[in-house]
């Protein structure tokens, strides 16, 4: 396919119509097309894109619809109609594709849309239902990515080609079908189609005898249940990639929200220990509260201590007294009786007269002397009546808890009041985010992670359930071949297809390590001539198709710079398209971003091989046209500006004429 | 220079055709081992003429959505082969 001219009108800033000559020649096959940012260089690209396949591309290849294509010059006049012509040759024939949209008002969705497509092959019309499949033929969408593609996205790609994943897979998936796995894919499936119509044809004969009727019936039962079993495998895949589909969605939501992902962690963090801190404060006061008003009195505890002490001496005194009276008495005892029998209690030996009288006077001195016993113990009783009263007052063990308490209340509303400040800082940095959608997006995601693992369960199990039965009816419909009432000529139809699919199932693998180690040839041919290291040796392909770069001494290089990952990128989309079953147009839109000087000389040099047809999208920053363009010398055949017409929101194009230095 | 005697559409064409050739030898690498596991009766009719006929149809089809062509050429290629070698036989 070489495109050979668009008509833009009221797409994106292009309002009204916008002619543009795309015509190539063998020795200058590249269009420049020059345009400083918000001009219009993506507008173009999708503008070709969405004549080709009716969809459009937004940031991150999101799709993007169609109303939002619409020149908002042409709905401020009332103009509700866009359209794309596309003039381009394919195989010795010319085409012009054209597509119309038109809303009967003005349009905030694409509901009420008003949509035709007419494609006109070397001037005559084709009916509308076989235009899909000729575009298709000519540059399938599905590997329309590989020529229409957006050089600021380089580098993101050849990443994604090294993270499993479902779009790693998608990706694998679409390089696989540029360049013709589909074939033998599709081969096994048509095969494996006529092989089962031969064998209901032969069990159809075979059960015209009534002998025959239980293996038939046996072999249709087989092939029922697998029909049911390939039914289920086909909803459960649905129903995976539905489910990898959204987990793909959830993924790039997460990764947007990467950056504050941390900041939501915590700030939740913080939430809980704030409640907890709250919590303990709260619950730390109220028991404070509780045990001030039990122990208010432990304010008075040193002046009871000090009545109890004394209290406790006055007790050691009335217990003292009582002592000295008993042994007063014991005394007195033992002198009375000494003055009664007039002998010595402890000799024995006989006294009278003076010394009885002596005897007598210390008997009337020591009962003179004896303290009253009953006042004491008296006494005694009031005294420990009162300090059995006053004791309970003499402790402060509650006072030296309410005091730790306070203590660690007063800790927590410090910490509480670090956690709020902390906190506070944290939603200034996430202001304007959704926290609520942040945390669903991550439950979300766990909760498809979970599904698909259980989804992938369910299909192994099928697909082993599956095998099994197919062996199974491998066997019967052997058995059934060999039947006298067979078909021979069915069964060698059937025979033959089997063998031709088993062939073209089993040649898949082979086939893709061949295209792998074709790609990773081809890339590094590309890479050598692209790459300012000349200690870079090869590129070396993963089974995913990422590619790696090896150095003269056989080592990989993991550390790469965003400029060498656009160069290895741009390495595999040349292998791609060397490699592609089909030809056609590569357009990159800002492909020199990310390189310096040396890369971007090598790339110019190198974008004329890259297919039978370039178009350069660019802007100032990434082309200079007195430094850049003599590398372009000679094979540049158009070369177009997009400049603003009048107003920031329309845009247009104008030749660049040969001597302009802008 | 990568292919300094060679145009961008002759490189594109080439390379084109060596994909398409790279299936073809995986595809005849696989017939010749799964030859030596069928029976003669069989084997006589998958020729490589006859599998590279197949190939080249699934190969020109491989975009197509709509595959009741393909499969009718497909049935068409097999009888034709087991129509062609029942004349064979009954002449031999």
């Amino acid at each position: 396919m070489i495109l050979t001219g668009v008509r833009l009108e009221n797409f994106g800033p292009f309002f009204r119509k916008h002619t543009l000559s795309l015509q190539v020649t063998r020795t200058a096959p590249v269009i420049l097309i020059h345009g400083e940012n918000m001009r219009g260089k993506t507008s173009l690209l999708n503008a070709i894109r969405w004549c080709l396949y009716g969809t459009a591309q937004g940031r991150a290849g999101r799709k993007k619809d169609a109303f939002r294509l619409l020149s908002y010059d042409a709905i401020d006049e009332g103009d509700f109609h866009m359209s794309v012509v596309l003039d381009f040759e394919h195989d010795k024939h010319e085409y012009q594709l054209e597509r119309h949209v038109q809303w009967s008002t003005r349009p905030n969705s694409d509901d009420g849309l008003a949509a035709t497509l007419h494609l006109r092959q070397d001037g005559h019309f084709v009916p509308e239902n076989q235009i899909s499949g000729i575009i298709g033929n000519i540059l399938h969408r599905d590997i329309s990515q590989f020529f229409l593609f957006d050089g600021e996205m380089l580098d993101e790609f050849e990443v994604l080609l090294f993270t499993p994943g479902r779009d790693a897979d998608l990706v694998r998936e679409s390089i696989e079908q540029i360049l013709g796995l589909p074939a033998l894919n599709l081969a096994v499936s048509d095969l494996d189609q006529l092989h089962r119509s031969a064998e209901s044809r032969q069990l159809k004969a075979v059960k015209l005898s009534k002998k025959n009727e239980g293996r038939v019936a046996q072999a249709q039962q087989v092939q029922s249940d697998i029909e049911s079993l390939e039914r289920d495998l086909a909803g459960l895949r649905t129903k995976k990639a539905d489910l990898e589909s959204s987990k793909s969605e959830l993924q790039q939501r997460r990764d947007q929200f990467s950056e504050i992902q941390g900041d939501v962690r915590q700030i939740e963090q913080l939430e809980e220990a704030a409640a907890s801190l709250t919590g303990a404060i709260k619950q730390g006061q109220e028991e404070c509260r509780e045990l001030v008003s039990e122990a208010w009195f432990e304010v008075v505890a040193p002046k009871v201590a000090s009545t109890l002490g004394e209290l406790d001496g006055a007790m050691q005194r009335e217990s003292k007294a009582i002592e000295s009276a008993s042994d007063a008495r014991l005394r007195v005892s033992m002198l009375e009786d000494a003055i009664k029998n007039e002998v010595c209690p402890i000799c024995g030996a006989q006294h009278h007269g003076a010394e009885t009288h002596k005897l007598r006077e210390r008997l009337e001195k020591i009962l003179k002397a004896i303290p009253e016993e009953s006042r004491a113990a008296n006494r005694i009783g009031d005294l420990q009546a009162q300090i059995s009263r006053l004791r309970p007052f003499a402790s402060r063990e509650r006072l030296i808890l309410v005091t730790q308490m306070l203590q660690a209340v007063k800790v927590n509303e410090i910490a509480l009041h670090k956690n709020q400040r902390e906190a506070e800082a944290i939603r200034t940095r996430i202001k304007g985010h959704d926290r609520s959608e942040i945390k669903k997006t991550e439950t979300d995601f766990e909760r498809v992670v979970g599904i698909l693992s259980h989804l992938n369960q369910d299909i192994e199990g099928r697909e082993n359930a599956l095998k099994a039965q197919m062996e199974s009816l491998t066997r019967i419909q052997q058995d059934i071949a060999r039947l006298p009432e067979a078909d021979q000529r069915i069964a060698t139809e059937a025979a033959v297809y089997a063998f031709t699919r088993d062939t073209f199932r089993g040649a898949i693998e082979d086939f893709r390590e061949r295209l792998r180690k074709d790609v990773e040839r081809e890339a590094t041919g590309i890479f050598k001539v692209l790459t300012t290291e000349k200690h870079y040796e090869k590129l070396l392909i993963n089974p995913q198709y990422g590619l790696s770069i090896v150095d003269d001494r056989g080592k990989s290089i993991y550390d790469r710079s965003a400029g060498a990952e656009q160069i290895v990128a741009l390495s595999l989309i040349g292998a791609l398209n060397r490699c592609a079953t089909r030809v056609g147009p590569v357009i990159m839109d800002t492909p020199f971003g990310r390189l310096d000087q040396v890369h971007r000389e090598n790339i110019l040099h190198f974008v004329p091989e890259l297919a039978p047809q370039v178009l350069l999208l660019v802007q100032s920053g990434e082309f200079d046209r007195k430094r850049d363009g003599p590398h372009l010398k000679g094979k540049v055949a158009h070369e177009y500006r997009i400049v603003r017409d009048g107003t920031p929101t329309k845009s247009k194009f104008e030749v660049v004429q040969a001597g302009d230095s802008q | 220079m990568l292919w300094p005697t060679l145009n961008p559409r002759t490189v594109a064409a080439m390379t084109t055709e060596r994909t398409q050739g790279s299936a073809w030898k995986s595809l005849e690498k696989r017939r010749a081992d799964l030859m030596k596991t069928v029976d003669d009766s069989i084997a006589r009719h998958i020729t490589e003429p006859m599998m590279k006929e197949i190939f080249d149809l699934e190969w020109a089809s491989q975009f197509d959505d709509d595959r009741s062509e393909a499969l009718h050429k497909i049935n068409q290629i097999v009888n034709d082969r087991i129509e062609e070698m029942k004349l064979k036989g009954r002449s031999t």
